[in-house]
């Protein structure tokens, strides 16, 4: 039986399927690339949130008139069921975040091992799952949206685990399906995926468990090696994780649903002794464009689930003694926008709330409620931290590395989220850069540096007439709206004269094309536009 | 065959100029070897056998592509599913007997029936043994990804519709193409389209389209996505009878956006008579043509790229660009007709190129329609088999499609694939596996009846090893000329051809093509 650091040696030499990491602005050295420290115990948990979670409902800014009037008028969470956690920052939580032992998320909240993190996020923000989804995985933000991302932070973090360091564990283990980004380094996968461990170890019995040297070209070459190692991958694997299955076993009661299940595994497989580093779970299902129900329906029954499955498992960790050594974090590959749509549902946003769960965690919030951004794009809001100021760490503080190591995987350091970072064993660390360079927004109303004040709103509405002059009676009015409003446009002599309303429609915020049909003969016009209480003027000649 | 080496391999790739790759589309023109017909028909169809392989050995590639274009274009109208039909009046709208009733049958349009659509849909690769028909229908639905299963399911008769709009275009114009799938019943419920409406825009389709359907990410804008999700709005489907007519899709005019759009800078004004045929022509029809005139180039190429992966290599080289550039200038060529790149392709010498011979990693498909041509098994079953081992015929991990290329062979498939395609073969006794090798011409020779099954199932020729231990699972130690007398026993040769079966299916290239 191969040894695992014999197949590691021999996996495909990238042969016909050269990865490259040097991507944007990341300097990846060629030369001596810098090596793990030890490993230590502990552990990750990353329960994936597949779809982009309305972290909006989740965590809603439940003092903040807007949110009810503006925003989701249909959808928002009633302010009288919701539960504050924090009066002075407006924060409550969705109601099926009690679910579970222990009254559910916001009891581990309430106990301090919960971390609500706002504005998770990264600049130039791409509203497909998919792009959005590997960026979150790959840890990297490209330049442009055609580069591939070909590997995943928790891959390349294990490219570089020394050779004699290496267990029979798998590094990372899957609970799932498909293999995900995230565990694919330059060398190969670096987690084992599985959904029944008895199962996997009954037909990985029938498996080609020996290496087998192929002639041939080099494509088929590569791929046969690539299918060669995974058979004795599974081989071996399947004999270790059956080992702790064996030997674990759980306490708490977990409900039966799939994310439950599979982290009740994980909570299982941990105490039987399995010396995987990361345990990633699916849970699917938040890409809610339509019904995405308030009190019923998808989004809470979602958030019912996330918060009986987290509460059982930090509760089972530490009745069966590891809670000291793990932590969990939650991913989504984008928030949903404040605006709700026309199908009782929600799109793509951006920025978002993420959580992490664990006695290792500091118990807080981070940051102001991400609502409060000021907005991008008009339907979009900034974000706050970057989330890979997570991964770098969760690398640091939590799997101990140099921050040369985690700068080295993600391609810069990165501050750490509020600049005090949410893992208790955090240190200062003054060599890290600040914090993103984002809008800073004031709450105040009257003042003009909150975006949502009608002082600075309208201000920075712009129209733009083209053709103009006009040929004939059409233009069109390109407008650019900060804040939603009914548009009403009086097209007027040059001394103020009204000849009539050409345009009135309610819009929201955002760009906007609109065909005028003006009146009168040849000569100069104004175009008076009345967005809310402001008035625009636009000169218009027409010939 | 020899065993090179790896240092020797890799040596010698880096010596040699890429150059040497035929990296054109100039048309293999030698009558094709055994490997050459096998290395053809593996790419173009789901099983192989034997009689086929004979067949067309010593045929040119012109001849033998030709012919499986002309029998996909007699094979487009098969007899559709049992439940095609089937309408039903709006369960809420009935109460007591008749209520059940209806709600009984809803259940089974929008749930059972669309496996019992992967069902028949499995029968008809099974059969399509010469012909790039059903591939070409799976490449389409995997390209324009639509799910049965979400929330709010998609009824089978949808999907069955949506299918036969690929069967009926398998190798047709993308612009067609294109036009078709934006008014499908199943992607409008898929997609949101039939939400798509003037008082508030839902942009799920109209990013699809340009992202995953016509251009790829990074060819469009944000500003397109909305003004494309405007000129999409008003289109519907309903699915019970006292809706109108089921399952055809229709505009209802009031939900159409009547102000005037801009584009990719083509103005889109609502100038005429709003009803379907008018906002189809102006808006829908115009909507691709802008897309496909515009980007054009872009489109070509996002479509040739995808081909060639399918049928050449899913992980395309650098070296591999211009062979897809050409592709793509033979579509825009011909307006977007897809059928004379693909038979380029599939007739040229870069794809008989031994590069690309045995590269490509099978899905589901591949494996269980492989197996399933020659043994008896229900193929209920083999739509289920094919479901947990990555490929659920109508439901697609998500709009982007299967992931493809490695991701079909995981640690979590690759048992799971051992085992199943073991149930397959265990579902037929002695003497029907005894039949089978028996029917095969030359069995009558152990070496013969050995190289006619690793034809079948493995991607390329084995080393001589490994070639003596498939053999010897037949004769199980005895020696060759005992095959003779092994094979009078059917009971005795059946077992024998399922121990080879058993060992093959182990063969890390058994999962290639």
């Amino acid at each position: 039986m191969t040894k695992r650091r014999d197949f590691i040696k021999q996996s495909t030499m990238g042969v016909g399927v050269v990865t490259n990491l040097s991507l944007g602005k990341m300097q990846v050295s060629a030369f001596e690339p810098a090596l793990a420290n030890v490993q230590n115990d502990n552990i990750l948990v990353v329960i994936q949130q597949f779809g982009g979670n309305d972290g909006m409902n989740t965590i809603t800014p439940y003092e903040w008139e807007s949110y009810y009037t503006l925003y989701r008028p249909k959808l928002h969470i009633p302010k009288n069921v919701v539960e504050p956690i924090s009066k002075d920052l407006g924060m409550a939580m969705h109601p099926n975040l009690k679910r579970g032992p222990k009254n559910g998320m916001l009891g581990l909240f309430n106990e301090g091992k919960l971390a609500v993190m706002h504005g998770l996020g990264y600049h130039n923000p791409n509203y497909s799952h998919f792009r959005s989804t590997d960026i979150w995985l790959s840890g990297v933000v490209p330049n442009n949206d055609i580069d591939p991302l070909k590997s995943g932070w928790l891959g390349r973090y294990f490219d570089r685990v020394s050779p004699s360091e290496r267990t029979e564990s798998p590094f990372c283990l899957q609970i799932g399906n498909n293999p995900s980004l995230m565990f694919l380094g330059e060398t190969g996968e670096k987690s084992i995926v599985l959904e029944d461990v008895e199962q996997l170890y009954s037909q990985a019995k029938a498996v080609e468990s020996n290496k087998i040297n192929i002639g041939g070209s080099a494509y088929f070459m590569s791929e046969f090696d690539y299918v060669n190692n995974v058979g004795q991958e599974v081989n071996e694997y399947s004999k270790v994780i059956k080992k702790a299955f064996d030997n674990g076993k759980n306490i708490e009661k977990y409900e039966n649903q799939s994310l439950a299940n599979q982290l009740k595994l994980v909570a299982r497989l941990i105490n039987g002794g399995l010396k995987s580093k990361v345990y990633f779970v699916e849970h699917h299902g938040y890409d809610t464009h339509s019904n995405q129900g308030v009190l019923d329906g998808i989004h809470s029954r979602l958030l019912a689930e996330l918060s009986e499955a987290i509460s059982a498992f930090q509760s089972d960790i530490e009745q069966l003694g590891h809670a000291s050594k793990v932590v969990g974090i939650t991913t989504s590959e984008f928030g949903r926008r404040p605006y709700e749509n026309g199908s009782l549902g929600t799109d793509h946003g951006t920025a978002n709330v993420g959580f992490a769960f664990g006695e290792g965690v500091k118990g807080e919030i981070f940051g102001f409620h991400f609502a409060f951004l000021p907005f991008r794009d008009f339907q979009n809001l900034w974000f706050r931290t970057d989330f890979r100021s997570i991964y770098f760490e969760i690398m640091v503080s939590w799997f101990g590395q140099t921050p040369e190591y985690a700068q080295y995987i993600l391609g810069s350091k990165f501050a750490y989220i509020e600049e005090k970072g949410f893992l208790k064993n955090t240190k200062q660390d003054i060599t890290l850069p600040p914090p993103p360079d984002v809008p800073q927004v004031n709450m105040d109303m009257n003042n003009p540096d909150n975006p949502l004040s009608p002082l600075n709103i309208t201000e920075q509405d712009k129209f733009t007439l083209y053709p103009n002059p006009v040929q004939g009676n059409s233009a069109f009015l390109n407008m650019r709206l900060y804040f939603q409003g009914p548009v009403r446009i009086v097209q007027t002599y040059v001394n103020g004269q009204e000849m009539g309303v050409i345009h009135e429609k309610t819009y929201q915020a955002g760009l906007h094309n609109v065909y005028l049909e003006l009146k009168g003969g040849p000569g100069l016009y104004l175009l008076r536009i009345k967005v809310g209480k402001r008035n625009h003027f636009v000169k218009c000649l027409k010939m | 065959m020899g065993i090179v080496s790896r240092r020797d391999f890799f040596g010698s790739l880096l010596s040699t100029s890429r150059l040497d790759i035929k990296a054109n589309l100039d048309e293999y023109t030698q009558p094709l070897s055994r490997p050459q017909v096998q290395h053809l028909l593996r790419r173009a169809t789901f099983s192989l056998s034997n009689s086929i392989i004979d067949k067309y050995v010593g045929k040119t590639a012109s001849f033998v592509v030709d012919e499986l274009f002309a029998n996909a274009d007699a094979s487009i109208n098969p007899s559709p599913p049992f439940f095609h039909n089937d309408h039903i009046n709006n369960p809420a709208n009935l109460s007591g007997k008749q209520r059940e009733e209806a709600d009984a049958k809803k259940n089974l349009l929008f749930g059972e029936y669309n496996h019992a659509l992967g069902e028949w849909w499995v029968t008809l690769m099974k059969k399509d043994t010469v012909s790039v028909l059903e591939k070409m229908v799976l490449f389409w639905h995997d390209h324009f990804a639509t799910q049965f299963q979400s929330c709010d399911n998609v009824p089978a008769v949808s999907m069955y519709r949506q299918n036969d709009l690929f069967r009926k275009n398998y190798a047709g114009n993308l612009r067609n193409l294109l036009e078709q799938v934006t008014i499908d019943g199943a992607m409008l419920k898929y997609l949101n389209g039939n939400l798509n409406i003037s008082a508030s825009p839902n942009e799920n389709y109209a990013r699809e389209l340009m992202e995953l359907f016509s251009l790829g990410v990074g060819n469009y804008t944000e500003q397109d996505v909305r003004e494309a999700s405007k000129i999409l709005t008003g289109w519907k489907v309903n699915y019970f009878l006292d809706d109108g007519i089921p399952y055809k899709p229709f505009l209802n005019p009031i939900d159409f956006d009547k102000t005037t759009k801009f584009f990719m800078g083509e103005v889109f004004a609502v100038n005429y008579e709003v009803n379907e045929q008018n906002v189809f022509k102006n808006s829908i029809q115009k909507l691709i043509a802008v897309i496909l005139s515009k980007k054009g180039d872009v489109a070509a190429k996002f479509i040739s790229y995808k081909l060639y992966q399918y049928f050449v290599y899913a992980n395309p080289q650098k070296a591999d660009a211009s062979v897809i550039d050409q592709m793509a200038k033979l579509v825009t060529a011909n307006d977007f007709e897809l059928k004379p790149a693909l038979k380029r392709l599939l007739k040229s010498q870069h794809f008989f190129d031994d590069l690309n011979v045995g590269v490509q990693i099978k899905s589901p498909a591949e494996t269980v329609i492989g197996m399933l041509k020659h043994l008896k098994f229900s193929d209920r079953l083999a739509r289920n088999i094919m479901e947990v081992t990555g490929l659920e015929l109508f439901n697609p991990p998500n709009v982007s499609g299967w992931k493809g290329y490695r991701s079909w062979i995981s640690t979590k498939t690759l048992p799971t694939t051992i085992y199943y395609t073991k149930e397959i073969i265990n579902n037929n006794t002695n003497t029907e596996l005894a039949d089978w090798a028996l029917s095969i011409e030359g069995s009558g020779d152990v070496k013969v009846l050995t190289e006619r099954y690793i034809e079948l199932f493995l991607a390329r020729p084995v080393s001589e090893d490994r070639f003596r231990k498939f053999k010897n699972m037949f004769l199980g130690g005895a020696p060759d000329y005992e095959w003779y007398e092994i094979i009078k026993n059917k009971d005795q040769a059946g077992q024998r051809v399922r121990s080879f079966l058993f060992e093959i299916i182990k063969a890390p290239e058994y999962f290639l093509f």
